[in-house]
């Protein structure tokens, strides 16, 4: 492909697709201008691909899977940096401890399913809380659309056994 | 809600919009950003065949011909660098994408291109 119709193709892509996009970055980040980072990142990625003459069959799959290959990253980078060292941990533990009961409780809800459910399991639920269907997702993750479902099914069985568990506390 | 019987995708979509930092919306796509990924890619295009007489050559293309040189000389030794090199022609992303992909793969190339073309 030659530079101006990668260029084209990658505005109109943005065009499309930028704004689900950020709210996706965010919503891994909860950080905007990492967030906003991860959007230009990945549409120059979406560039250099094109001219590199790949073949993006769905470009809205592709997008996500380098975002959030992007924010995983920078996040597991970040985390080496900014490593507590020993001493400070039982500071930092105490004040994570006091700003958690005042929570919104949605957020705990999801923090909890987070810790719960294995990487992949949990990938595919945000997934499909945003709307892809089993295909998109099984593309974004190069899975096969069987394995989301098992993935997804699994998911639900940890947390229907988790919420019966809620429901009658020993 | 059913949460127990089937997977349901709106009980999860309805959490996570209530999740804090749900409160900004992205509908469209955000124009400042436009305009910088048209900038940077405008330049990126200009850098990617660099088939420029070597004597008008600007900073950039020099850093990008340099860098990739580097690349090709750590990947596969001086001897290949002289022979993409040609007759006198400087290397170039568009010369030197064709072998990277083939010996790298796709995903490795895209990485490589993006950091000789990182700070650009």
């Amino acid at each position: 492909m030659d530079a101006q119709s990668a260029r084209e193709e990658t505005i109109q892509a943005y065009q499309l697709h930028a704004g689900v996009l950020l709210a996706y970055a965010h919503r891994l980040t909860r950080d905007d201008p990492l967030a906003q980072d991860a959007l230009q990142e990945t549409f120059l990625r979406y560039f250099l691909a094109l001219m590199q003459g790949e073949d993006i069959r769905n470009a809205r799959a592709w997008l996500h899977r380098v975002a959030h290959n992007y924010v995983c990253e920078t996040l597991r980078s970040a985390r080496v940096r900014t490593a507590v060292p020993l001493e400070d941990a039982g500071e930092e533990r105490l004040r994570d401890e006091r700003g958690m009961p005042g929570a919104d409780r949605a957020a705990d809800w999801i923090e909890a399913a987070r810790q719960l459910l294995a990487p992949r399991e949990w990938q595919c639920v945000q997934l499909r809380a945003a709307g892809f269907d089993y295909t998109e997702i099984a593309t974004e993750l190069e899975i096969r659309p069987g394995t989301v479902g098992s993935l997804l099914h699994r998911a639900t069985e940890k947390l229907r056994i988790r919420l019966k568990k809620k429901e009658r506390p020993a | 809600m059913n949460l127990l019987g089937k997977w349901h995708p709106g009980f999860w979509k309805r959490k996570l919009q209530a999740a804090p930092g749900r409160d900004v919306h992205f509908e469209a796509a955000p124009a400042s950003g436009l305009d910088d990924l048209q900038m940077r890619l405008n330049q990126w295009s200009d850098l990617w065949g660099q088939d420029a007489d070597p004597a008008i050559r600007t900073a950039a293309q020099e850093l990008v011909a340099e860098r990739l040189t580097r690349w090709i000389e750590r990947c596969f030794g001086q001897h290949v660098e002289s022979s993409l090199r040609g007759k006198g022609r400087p290397i170039s992303l568009a010369s030197s994408t064709p072998i990277f992909t083939a010996f790298l793969g796709r995903r490795a190339t895209r990485e490589l291109s993006r950091r000789v073309l990182q700070d650009i």
